[in-house]
């Protein structure tokens, strides 16, 4: 149990994020808890920080496809608001469309890396990818979201950028 | 090269690959890096890629501040809470009882003085001498 509370506490935010870009916000914390309630059954396996984070994302992106899986089959029912939105949520907007867009498994790789914060190594493991795969599938995103997006970044609508 | 799903495999050496790899952490040959940094479309790449990360950082939820037990496991916390509240006054009950009493200690109060610390009084602005009879009274209500 030790060992499935220290998981959870090192890796809860990185999930959620990586959900909530998949299932929206609103199902990715119930999703998120339900992660770590496989985490805690176990057995947690014996490998280092990195190898139990890609298994703890491994189990996220499992139940994120049969989430949307199911979604699907359901047809789950959807909001339309007529409504002014600023600036920064129409960029939001243009980034969830472009992210789902993407081919899945491309997305999964973009998103574990960019909102789970994983390491190719990592992402690799967790998707069954070599590698190089994981390089090659991140380029291809990142390629297709800069054409999606381009419009949005021509309105100048980021000025500011940080490397951390 | 494709992988397991078909997909091509890309030249980690290309320079495009070069500087994700640079932004994302991972090692890469300094070789590999000066080829790349040498390239000005691979430095348009860096700078959109940055600018990329931040866009889609601008559609990132919220993390939730507090994380509460899914409403299946409720009831389950429930007992948990109930059975340690049962074991926890059983425990203080059980531990009370053992206990002996504790003598109660008289409380008391030292003043230490320090001589050195001793404030001089003021020399007297002036002398009243009370005399017996001539502008001292003694009356026996204590007044």
């Amino acid at each position: 149990m030790a060992d499935a509370e220290m998981l959870f506490a090192a890796h809860r935010d990185g999930v959620f994020r990586y959900l909530s870009r998949i299932v929206g916000a609103g199902e990715a914390k119930e999703l998120t808890q339900e992660v770590f309630l496989r985490v805690a059954r176990g057995p947690v396996p014996q490998a280092d920080g990195a190898g139990r984070r890609a298994w703890v994302f491994t189990i996220a992106r499992n139940l994120a496809l049969n989430h949307v899986r199911d979604d699907r089959r359901r047809g789950t029912p959807v909001t339309l608001e007529d409504r002014a939105v600023g600036a920064t949520q129409e960029l939001a907007l243009s980034v969830r469309e472009a992210l789902a867009a993407l081919p899945p498994l491309d997305r999964d790789v973009f998103l574990m890396r960019e909102a789970g914060g994983l390491t190719y190594q990592e992402i690799s493991v967790a998707c069954g990818l070599s590698a190089d795969a994981v390089r090659s599938r991140l380029h291809r995103a990142r390629q297709q979201l800069r054409v999606a997006l381009r419009p949005r970044f021509g309105d100048q609508q980021v000025r500011h950028v940080r490397w951390s | 090269m494709t992988d397991r799903t078909g997909a091509v495999t890309l030249d980690p050496h290309d320079p495009a690959i070069v500087v994700e790899a640079l932004l994302d952490g991972e090692r890469v040959a300094a070789g590999d890096l000066r080829a790349a940094l040498e390239d000005p479309a691979a430095r348009e790449h860096f700078v959109d890629l940055l600018v990329l990360r931040a866009a889609v950082g601008v559609a990132e939820a919220a993390v939730p501040s507090t994380w509460t037990a899914a409403p299946r496991h409720r009831k389950v916390r429930w007992l948990a809470l109930a059975a340690a509240l049962v074991i926890s006054l059983s425990a203080g009950y059980g531990a009370g009882r053992q206990a002996a009493p504790v003598p109660a200690v008289a409380a008391t109060v030292e003043a230490v003085v320090q001589a050195s610390d001793t404030p001089v009084a003021p020399a007297p602005t002036r002398v009243i001498t009370l005399t017996p009879g001539v502008n001292w009274v003694d009356r026996q209500e204590g007044r």
